[in-house]
């Protein structure tokens, strides 16, 4: 299912990255891009719906030719109940026609919903935007929603695609299926691989007492494909996953323990916010993306 | 389906904490008007009173301020210590929306806009520091083709060029901006003119001659 091709280590790319990427091309290996980020979408009644950032495209099919690159979409919301967004699934394969991703990934979540709902089933109409990503119920009825999703974003898109662990900060009671087994059942019922979010994990742990041991115990690992590493800080007593500035250390001893299990595991991505690159700088995330290449190298 | 009605709760919930507030006092008053079966209403319950509400409340509003502060961040700086008690106003009635850029600016714009025509907000800057970030996000974020459609008075002009009135020196007033310092005091006051220009693809200006301006707007 999964090209065989290790990718290694990357980077999440963000508006700080360009000079670095030009200076410091041997400290990775593929660039992953938000497409969200490089359009303006003006909205399912928009004509054109999308209008590509001025010279965006140009950079990425430049960036293209020197490395991989992979697709992390933030725009899909596969989760909402009462919309489904498929121009912006065909929006993805025209990037992937361009780009030729090595993969393309979303979040188990949703932010996306129609303003009135009771006027939902009469086609597209004004949304609202809950402006964070929402966890979704760990339930049967919404693993057979998603399920049918991943299937039609696999049908269209050309290339694998995988799913993000979530984040949350107000958890949902009486869940018929824990994280892990909805995951696995998702991955085996649908045929879509596991972003598998190391620093999301760590944040459910630290603000909601989850065994980050246990996850990756009961997790499939043979589904996870992709790894990402974040950092994240503090708001009103909760630890956060705002990717501020180096990668959070307990989620480095994770990263060495995953590696060591999961088979299958392609590609690592740093991530962090363009506002913590005064923080990092252009030796920080070398250093960063360095320390993931040391642990990469012990076992892949 | 239950789904649909429970995520347009919780996300009301994150939007407002008046909303959440109102379902923690009176569940059912809220659940009445929606399509819920018990397991959603005992969890949104729960949830309504669970102190991660408020960590997810405070990220929605981080993510609401950006796009303002992308397209409009020297419409802000003006608007400094009031910002705050007016983006409440403006998200108390604009509760959730499409937060894509030119979308959100327009609304954020007009909203300033009908405060700043109703004497709630007075501000010598920030009427013509807003129509500048509102056209240079307009000249970004459409196409030629599009702006034609809907260049009005300005049809002389190349789509992609706007010029636009300012009552104060637009070059060191924009100049301090940029640097986020305060307009200087000895601004000169008058009728000035901009080019706005983003025909290169990058947003460039300069002010014109005075006759320049008449001739390219006709007037």
């Amino acid at each position: 299912m999964f090209s065989e091709q290790k990718l290694g280590i990357g980077l999440l790319f963000n508006p700080a990255l360009p000079q670095f990427l030009e200076t410091r091309p041997e400290s990775f290996d593929y660039l992953e891009v938000i497409p969200d980020r490089e359009w303006a979408d003006r909205g399912v009644h928009g004509s054109p719906r999308f209008l590509l950032l001025e010279q965006s495209l140009e950079f990425l099919e430049r960036s293209r030719e020197q490395k991989p690159m992979l697709c992390h979409s933030i725009g899909l919301s596969i989760g909402s109940a009462a919309i489904f967004d498929s121009g912006h699934v065909e929006q993805i394969r025209w990037l992937h026609q361009k780009l030729d991703f090595a993969w393309h990934s979303d979040h188990l979540s949703f932010s996306r919903l129609p303003q009135d709902l009771a006027a939902a089933g009469a086609g597209p109409g004004p949304e609202m935007h809950a402006a964070i990503s929402l966890p979704v119920p760990y339930d049967q009825e919404v693993l057979q929603l998603i399920d049918e999703r991943v299937r039609y974003i696999r049908a269209v898109i050309d290339c694998p695609f995988l799913l993000e662990n979530n984040v949350y900060y107000a958890a949902i009671p009486e869940e018929e299926m824990s994280e892990a087994e909805f995951l696995n059942r998702l991955c085996q019922v649908s045929g879509c691989g596991i972003l598998l979010d190391l620093h999301n994990l760590y944040v459910n742990s630290r603000n909601h007492g989850i065994s980050m041991e246990a996850f990756l115990r009961d997790i499939d690992l043979r589904h996870v494909v992709e790894i990402h590493l974040a950092g994240g800080d503090e708001l009103l007593g909760f630890y956060t996953d705002s990717h501020a500035g180096p990668v959070a250390e307990p989620v480095w001893e994770m990263l060495d323990e995953t590696l060591r299990a999961a088979p299958w595991i392609r590609a690592v991505t740093f991530e962090f916010h363009e506002s913590s690159y005064p923080l990092l700088k252009t030796a920080g995330i070398a250093a960063q993306l360095a320390r993931a290449r040391r642990i990469w190298e012990r076992h892949c | 389906m239950a789904l649909d009605a429970f995520q347009d709760i919780f996300c009301r919930m994150i939007a407002s904490a008046d909303y959440r507030a109102r379902l923690i006092d009176n569940p059912e008053a809220v659940f009445d008007q929606h399509d819920l079966d018990a397991r959603e209403k005992r969890r949104l319950t729960a949830m309504a009173s669970h102190s991660g509400m408020r960590v997810n409340t405070a990220i929605h509003r981080a993510n609401r301020l950006t796009p303002l502060d992308q397209t409009l961040p020297f419409t802000c700086f003006l608007l400094g210590s009031r910002l705050g008690a007016l983006l409440d106003r403006y998200w108390h009635s604009n509760p959730t929306e499409n937060l894509q850029l030119p979308a959100e600016c327009v609304r954020f714009a007009d909203f300033i806009v009908d405060e700043l025509q109703s004497g709630r907000l007075v501000d010598p800057y920030i009427g013509e520091v807003l129509a500048f970030e509102r056209a240079c996000t307009e000249l970004r974020f459409f196409s030629a083709e599009e702006l034609a459609s809907r260049s009005g008075t300005q049809a002389r002009l190349p789509a992609k060029v706007r010029v636009l009135h300012f009552q104060h020196d637009p070059e060191p007033l924009l100049a301090a901006l940029s640097e986020l310092k305060s307009p200087p005091d000895s601004l000169a006051e008058g009728d000035f003119h901009l080019a706005v220009d983003a025909r290169s693809g990058e947003v460039v200006f300069r002010l014109l001659d005075p006759v320049v301006a008449a001739a390219l707007l006709g007037s």
